[in-house]
C-alpha cells in the first residue's frame, strides 16, 4: 500500500522541468516536498494528479500503474490533489463545493467520507457558519479550509497538497497545518505536503524531500533534513 | 405597430431556440458549433426521410431525427472540437474545423438533394393564431413556445440537479472539476448532444413551414448567432432576450425601411452590444484575475 513515483520526467512542451524524480508516500504518513519558487513543485503535483502527462517514468498507486489514467480516474481511485491557489468553485456555495468533492468518493466509501467531513466541520466550526455563502467571498484562510474539507469529502487515500500556505499569514498557516495533521490521523490518507514554508512543513512531516531545479537533491527523516547544512542555508535562513 | 411587436417577438423564438444550441456548449466547453445551420438542415432532411421513405409517423420521425442529430453533435464534439481545443482558451482551431464541417454538409446535402426547397410534408401547425389581436402562423407561435419551455427546462436542470451542478462546475473551472472525479469531456459531449437536439428540433419545425433545403441554415445561423451575442453567450436566459431583441428590431426596421435594412439593423445592434457590453445583456462579465 504505497504511492510511488519512479524516474518521473515531466514538463511543458519539449522542456523537461522535472527529471528522475523518485518518491514514496505511505498511508497515514505526512511527507513534505520542500522547494523554492520555480523548483518544480506545482509541476510535480500536477503530474502526480494527472493534469500533466509525464514524459517518462511510472506512477504506481497500491500496485496499479496509473500514469496513463486521466485526472478524473485518478481522483475516483482516491488520488486527490488540492491545487495551488485552492481553486474553489467561487460561484458556488461552501456546501456545494464540499458536495462536489464527494463525487470522487461516490463509488468507493461515500459514508466514511461523510463522517470524516463531519469530523472536520466539528473541529473547524467556522465553515458551518459559512455553509451557504459563495466560496469566492471567503477569506484566504477559510478558502483553504474549504479546499481541504472538499478533498476529505473525496475520501483520499493519497492527498497531494500544493502549497496550502500560499497567501496565508504565518498564524493561518499554522492553523492549516494543524488541519493537515488532523486529516492524516483521522482519515489514514497519505499526505504529500508540497511547500515553500520549509520550517513549518518539516515540523509536521515524518519524511522530507528537497526539490531543487526539478531534481530531488536531498531526502530523509524531516528532523535530519531540517538540520542539514544545505537546507538550513537555502530555506531556513540560518 | 402592435403587429410588428408580435411578429418580431414570435420570430425571435426560433432564433432563441437555435441560439440555445450555441450557449449550452459555450457555457461548458467554451466552444461553439459553427455548423449549427447545417445541423438544422440535417435534422430536417432526416425527419423528411424517416417520414417519407421509412414511413414513421410524424411525431416518431421528429423524435428519431432529433435524437440522431444530437448524437451527430456528440460525435462532432469528440472528433472535430475536442482534439482542436486542447491548448487552453486561446486555442480556437475548433472554429475552423466546425466551419469546415458546415461546408462539407452543405455540399453533401446539395449534391444529394439539390438546392431546391422540398416540402417536409408534416409537422406544420396549419393555422393562423391570434396573439394580442395580431395574426401569426401557428408554427411560429409553436417555435416560440418551444423556445421558452426549453429554456425553462434547461435552467431548472442546471440549477437544481446533480448533473447541472457538474455542468456549472465545468463551466467555472474544467480542470478542477476533473480533480473531483468528474470528466469535463463527458459533460462537454453531453452538452453537444443536447444542444444539437435543440437545433435539430428547431430545424425540423422551421422546415415544416418553409420546406427543406440545404440553404435553410445560413440565414438562421446569422440570426441565432446575433441573438446569442446580444443576450450573452454565458447565460441560458440570454437567447430568449437576444432573440426577442433581434426579432423585434429586424421586424420593426424591416417594416419601416424595407427588409434589406431590417437585417442590417439587427447586425448593427450586435455591434452596439459588442461595444457597450461585450459579454451580452445578460452575460457574465469576464473577470481578469491578477
Amino acid at each position: 500500500m504505497t504511492l510511488q513515483a519512479r524516474g518521473l520526467e515531466a514538463g511543458y512542451g519539449r522542456a523537461a522541468i522535472l527529471s528522475s524524480i523518485d518518491l514514496t508516500l505511505e498511508p497515514g504518513g505526512i511527507v513534505a516536498v520542500i522547494g523554492s519558487n520555480g523548483a518544480g513543485k506545482s509541476t510535480l503535483a500536477r503530474t502526480l494528479a494527472g493534469l500533466l502527462r509525464l514524459k517518462q517514468g511510472e506512477i504506481e498507486a497500491d500496485g496499479v500503474l496509473v500514469q496513463d489514467h486521466s485526472a478524473e480516474r485518478r481522483a475516483r481511485s482516491g488520488l486527490i490533489l488540492v491545487p495551488e491557489g485552492r481553486r474553489l468553485f467561487g460561484r458556488q456555495t461552501v456546501a456545494e463545493n464540499i458536495r462536489i468533492g464527494g463525487r470522487a468518493a461516490s463509488r468507493r466509501s461515500p459514508e466514511r467520507a461523510r463522517q470524516n467531513v463531519e469530523m472536520l466541520l466539528d473541529s473547524f466550526p467556522v465553515l458551518r457558519e459559512r455553509w451557504n455563502q459563495k466560496a469566492g467571498l471567503l477569506s484566504g484562510g477559510e478558502q483553504q479550509m474549504v479546499a481541504l474539507t472538499r478533498a476529505v469529502a473525496s475520501e483520499p487515500r493519497y492527498l497531494l497538497l500544493d502549497e496550502p500556505s500560499l497567501g496565508l499569514s504565518p498564524r493561518l498557516t499554522q492553523e492549516v497545518f494543524r488541519l493537515v495533521t488532523l486529516i492524516a490521523r483521522e482519515t489514514g490518507a497519505g499526505i504529500l505536503l508540497i511547500e515553500q514554508m520549509a520550517e513549518q512543513a518539516l515540523q509536521i512531516a515524518d519524511f522530507a524531500y528537497v526539490l531543487e531545479q526539478g531534481r530531488i537533491t536531498a531526502e530523509g527523516p524531516s528532523s535530519e533534513v531540517g538540520s542539514s547544512e544545505a537546507v538550513r542555508t537555502a530555506y531556513l535562513g540560518k | 405597430m402592435m403587429d410588428v411587436v408580435v411578429t418580431g417577438l414570435v420570430t425571435g423564438g426560433l432564433y432563441a431556440l437555435i441560439a440555445q444550441g450555441f450557449v449550452l456548449t459555450y457555457i461548458t466547453t467554451n466552444t461553439l458549433n459553427f455548423a449549427i445551420g447545417e445541423f438544422m438542415v440535417v435534422g430536417a432532411f432526416l425527419a423528411m426521410f424517416l417520414h417519407g421513405n421509412v414511413g414513421l409517423t410524424g411525431l416518431l420521425a421528429i423524435a428519431v431525427a432529433v435524437l440522431v442529430t444530437g448524437l451527430l453533435g456528440g460525435l462532432t464534439y469528440r472528433v472535430l472540437v475536442l482534439p482542436f481545443s486542447t491548448e487552453g482558451k486561446h486555442d480556437t482551431r475548433w472554429l475552423l474545423t466546425t466551419v469546415g464541417l458546415s461546408f462539407v454538409i452543405v455540399n453533401l446535402t446539395t449534391n444529394a438533394e439539390g438546392a431546391n426547397r422540398q416540402p417536409l410534408g408534416f409537422g406544420n401547425v396549419d393555422s393562423i393564431v391570434t396573439v394580442l389581436g395580431e395574426r401569426v402562423t401557428g408554427q411560429q407561435l409553436l417555435l416560440a413556445v418551444v423556445a421558452v419551455v426549453v429554456t425553462v427546462l434547461l435552467v431548472v436542470v442546471i440549477s437544481r440537479t446533480r448533473l447541472g451542478g457538474d455542468m456549472r462546475a465545468v463551466s467555472e473551472d474544467a480542470e478542477t472539476t476533473a480533480l473531483m472525479g468528474i470528466s469535463p469531456r463527458r459533460i462537454g459531449a453531453l452538452s453537444y448532444v443536447v444542444a444539437m437536439m435543440l437545433v435539430g428540433l428547431g430545424g425540423i419545425l422551421w422546415a415544416a413551414q418553409t420546406g427543406v433545403s440545404p440553404g435553410l441554415g445560413p440565414p438562421l445561423l446569422i440570426a441565432a448567432f446575433s441573438a446569442g451575442i446580444i443576450g450573452g453567450l454565458t447565460s441560458l436566459w440570454g437567447p430568449l432576450l437576444g432573440g426577442a431583441v433581434y426579432g423585434l428590431v429586424t421586424a420593426a426596421v424591416g417594416t419601416a425601411l424595407g427588409s434589406l435594412w431590417g437585417e442590417v439593423s439587427g447586425l448593427l445592434v450586435v455591434i452596439a452590444v459588442l461595444i457597450v457590453r461585450p459579454e451580452g445583456l445578460l452575460g457574465r462579465r469576464v473577470e481578469i484575475k491578477v
